[in-house]
């Protein structure tokens, strides 16, 4: 287990290099001015010549791309160029709100998923059977930006319950349990836009392995030695469709990003989604690059600890084949 | 009683009826350019505006129209260029073997663990707007999947007796893999085209919301953000875009279904 671990975790600064290289290529590459971001529209030649040497833009992008990788490998992302503060101060008050979206909609999801889906197997009714995929289908399709509105629309405008934007009321200092409630309060939405089209997919997912599963031999058994319906689909069809359904899971979790970065716009959410819109909209390179890094290194970690929980499922993984 | 399957894909052919409609006879239901303000802001949907007009006195019918049409080319061109790219790869992969497998599956690896829609906008906002660079950008990112479909369908199928008979008469890899191969896996990639279609819708409207899509086509994501002030004033302006586009994409998917098979398996 400890080689295993040790090899995957080896694995994330590699695959963070690859992001990282090819999106500064990308972005260096392409044409855009950073100079106008660095001292507004209207600069004199003297200015503008001293800005582009003060940050190396004129050298070629090898020489500046060296420059850049070795900084990163010291923890030094450099300095923005739109909020003249280093990188990592800009970013890391902007990795908690994005984490509060993403994590709780991750387990919320996932665990409501199983639940539902489990229930329209349960039941062999001929409605529910075909109406939940339909529902979810319905749901999964809904563009996260016009869900969060109409989510806004009814919970915020017609029943006045939640908050229509940001993290927290800035009319009132409030501290302690307040604040916290406070927090909730405006959390509640976003959250749920990103529950709900999460919740969609595992639901379907949930649904089709497990009504494969129970066409299987081994589940007739189970209901002809007496068990209930509910219980075989718990203790003997549910285990053995949780490997897919882990796998698929996996893959889903680069579609966080576009759910947050959606999410965030829609809600005024001060995380990284949105920020990334700022930093691209002022041609911010370092900001930018920092941002990618951020959001892939928390994909990644969730993508370790998924086949980490898949290699607890499995009681096939030999350890020892990876030392 | 119906089977469910028939009932989820009549059904979804239901819900794309609207966009159907609209790449057939849009230029006949939509004549003029949505970005032509000659209407009254504001106005409420009635039989002159189906769907009322914007702020600027846009016709929001006009609107929907032009976008569904552009959503279902975007998702076209995609999917042209992510399956041909897919297959292309997905065959020469599975049938060589050796060093241009590992080649080309390093390669999709490498296309995977890139987070797509980052690196879509890094691209369409920094190298171009146009439609077509959003097409060509989203097509270059999304051939991986198909490529892992095909090529382990030809790992099954290279060693086929028919395959080995066209072998020992002398056929080269090329006519192989287009007279034979092709056609075999052909209808794999087929049955998964409208999810990869609705991908693309999806992404489109995206980048379009956050400002990032070509500003000189209608899109709906356009439309939506666009909207977002008149939640209050004018729910028209913020209803029927997004329903359209939703009814599209679970239309698509619905079409799909196959029995005991949906959606999130992919």
């Amino acid at each position: 287990m400890g080689h295993y671990l040790l090899t995957r975790i080896s694995q994330i600064p590699i695959t963070l290099g690859i992001i990282l290289g090819i999106s500064f290529f990308l972005i260096h590459a392409a044409p855009g001015d950073p100079v106008a971001a660095l001292a507004g529209d209207f600069v004199t030649k003297e200015y503008r010549d001293l800005i582009i040497q003060h940050y190396g833009l004129d050298q070629p992008l090898i020489t500046q791309s060296f420059k850049y990788f070795k900084n990163v490998v010291t923890g030094d992302f450099g300095d923005s160029y739109y909020f003249k503060a280093p990188v990592f101060a800009v970013i890391s008050t902007r990795v908690l709100p994005t984490l509060l979206l993403i994590v709780p909609s991750v387990v919320l999801s996932t665990f409501f998923g199983i639940v539902l889906g489990m229930l329209t197997v349960r039941f062999k009714s001929y409605t529910i059977g075909i109406g939940i995929p339909i529902l979810a289908t319905i749901i999964y399709a809904l563009p996260t930006f016009w869900l969060g509105y109409l989510l806004i629309l009814f919970f915020s405008i017609k029943l006045n319950i939640f908050p229509i934007q940001g993290m927290s009321n800035p009319r009132y200092s409030l501290e302690g349990l307040e604040y916290y409630i406070d927090v909730f309060k405006h959390l509640a939405l976003p959250l749920l836009t990103m529950v709900l089209t999460q919740l969609a997919q595992v639901v379907l997912l949930v649904k089709s392995r497990l009504s494969e599963e129970i066409q299987r031999p081994y589940f007739k058994t189970a209901l002809s030695k007496g068990l209930k319906r509910q219980s075989a689909i718990f203790n003997h069809a549910l285990p053995n469709a949780m490997l897919p359904i882990v796998t698929v899971l996996g893959t889903r979790f680069g579609f966080l990003i576009t759910g947050s970065i959606l999410t965030e716009t829609v809600f005024a959410w001060p995380g990284l989604g949105r920020l990334m819109i700022i930093a691209i909209e002022v041609r911010d390179y370092p900001l930018v690059l920092g941002i990618l890094f951020m959001l892939s290194l928390i994909i990644l970690i969730l993508n370790l600890i998924t086949d980490l929980i898949y290699t607890i499922l499995d009681p096939r993984i030999n350890f020892g084949s990876y030392g | 009683m119906v089977s469910k399957i028939w009932i989820s894909r009549w059904f979804g052919i239901f819900l794309l009826l609207p966009s159907i409609i609209s790449i057939f006879f849009g230029w006949w239901m939509a004549p003029t350019s949505f970005f032509i303000e000659s209407q009254e802001a504001f106005q409420v949907p009635s039989t002159e505006f189906l769907m009322g007009t914007d702020d600027l006195g846009r016709d929001i019918f006009s609107g929907v129209v032009q976008g569904l049409r552009n959503s279902i080319f975007v998702s076209l061109g995609v999917t042209f260029i992510s399956y041909t790219l897919g297959i292309a790869l997905g065959i020469i992969s599975g049938l060589l073997g050796g060093i241009t497998d590992q080649l080309c599956l390093k390669f999709s690896e490498i296309i995977m663990i890139l987070p797509r829609f980052l690196i879509i906008i890094l691209a369409t906002s920094f190298v171009g707007q146009g439609i077509l660079i959003l097409i060509i950008v989203l097509g270059l990112f999304s051939w991986t999947s198909i490529y892992r479909i095909i090529r382990s369908e030809i790992l099954s199928l290279r060693t086929r007796e028919y395959i080995l008979a066209a072998k020992a008469l002398g056929s080269n890899v090329g006519r192989i893999s287009i007279r034979h191969l092709f056609p075999a896996v052909f209808p794999t990639a087929a049955a998964i085209m409208p999810l990869s279609m609705c991908h693309a819708i999806m992404t489109e409207a995206g980048l379009s919301f956050l400002g990032l899509g070509d500003p000189e086509i209608v899109s709906i994501g356009y439309l939506i953000s666009n909207s977002n002030q008149f939640l209050f004033s004018g729910w028209w302006i913020f209803t029927f875009p997004g329903l359209l586009l939703t009814m599209t994409v679970a239309g698509l998917m619905l079409v799909m279904f196959k029995e005991n098979e949906s959606a999130g398996s992919l």
